[in-house]
């Protein structure tokens, strides 16, 4: 097994409270902080954990909600639209790609879930194949090297 | 709430008023003796963390729906929608509302 492997690993929804740091590391590996978009966190009345996708500077309006109920995660956009509904993050981050796909919701949360789609694609599939090519590598380069 | 490392350490002036009308929405909801699932039954939500959203300080109380929310804590709508405008939009609510001097 390769050393520099990035694989997102989904961990189990926890029954209730604060985001996990597992779960927290998760999500913001999907939605990551960059020059222009932020993440914060806060919590229902009930206690339920909220993950807030913020749009940019200086508003930093709410584009994108994830919140952990009992029976799994809900997406919503900023304006309360329900964009997703997954049982696991695993399957919530396939429902956001989905989402990102059909286009219906608002123009930012869309953008969003795009950016997040193609990160999690990327990682579904283009790193697989990285870590295959560098593993045939090892197991070749010893053979290439007592050729020289 | 929790803080996260993410938003900049300075305050902006909307996200600042935001925060104050979910403040006042919290208010006026515990007021009416509602919870944020009950309230968002009476919204017809399907989901009640789109309250939390709100009283969180980051989304608003779409336009769309103001008369409902204001129905559903016994509020006049014209009043409820008057002082969530002096949050949301305050310049427009300045030229709206305010006496010039």
């Amino acid at each position: 097994m390769s050393q520099i492997v990035n694989i997102l690993a989904f961990p189990p929804r926890a029954a209730s409270g604060d985001w996990r740091p597992d779960e927290l590391a998760a999500l913001a590996h999907l939605f990551p902080a960059d020059g222009a978009n932020h993440w914060d966190v806060g919590t229902t009345e009930a206690g339920d954990p909220q993950f807030y996708v913020l749009g940019p500077a200086p508003d930093f309006e709410c584009v994108l909600c994830v919140s952990r109920l009992a029976h799994g995660y809900v997406m919503q956009d900023g304006a309360g639209r329900i964009v997703g509904e997954a049982p696991s993050l695993q399957q919530f981050a396939e429902e956001a790609a989905r989402a990102a796909m059909r286009g219906s919701r608002s123009f930012i949360a869309r953008v969003t879930l795009l950016v997040a789609a193609v990160r999690l694609t990327i990682e579904e599939k283009v790193e697989p194949i990285f870590e295959e090519t560098q593993e045939l590598l090892v197991r070749v380069a010893p053979q290439l090297a007592a050729f020289v | 709430m929790v803080r996260s490392q993410q938003a900049e350490k300075e305050v902006p002036k909307a996200v600042e008023l935001r925060k104050r009308a979910g403040t006042w929405l919290q208010e006026q909801r515990k007021k009416a003796g509602l919870s944020q699932i009950q309230l968002a039954e009476r919204l017809g939500l399907k989901y009640y963390t789109f309250i939390s959203q709100i009283e969180n300080g980051f989304s608003r109380v779409p336009s769309d729906s103001m008369e409902a929310w204001a129905a559903a804590l016994g509020i006049a709508p014209g009043v409820f929608a008057r002082h969530l405008l002096a949050f949301y939009e305050p310049e427009l609510h300045k030229l709206l509302f305010e006496v010039k001097s």
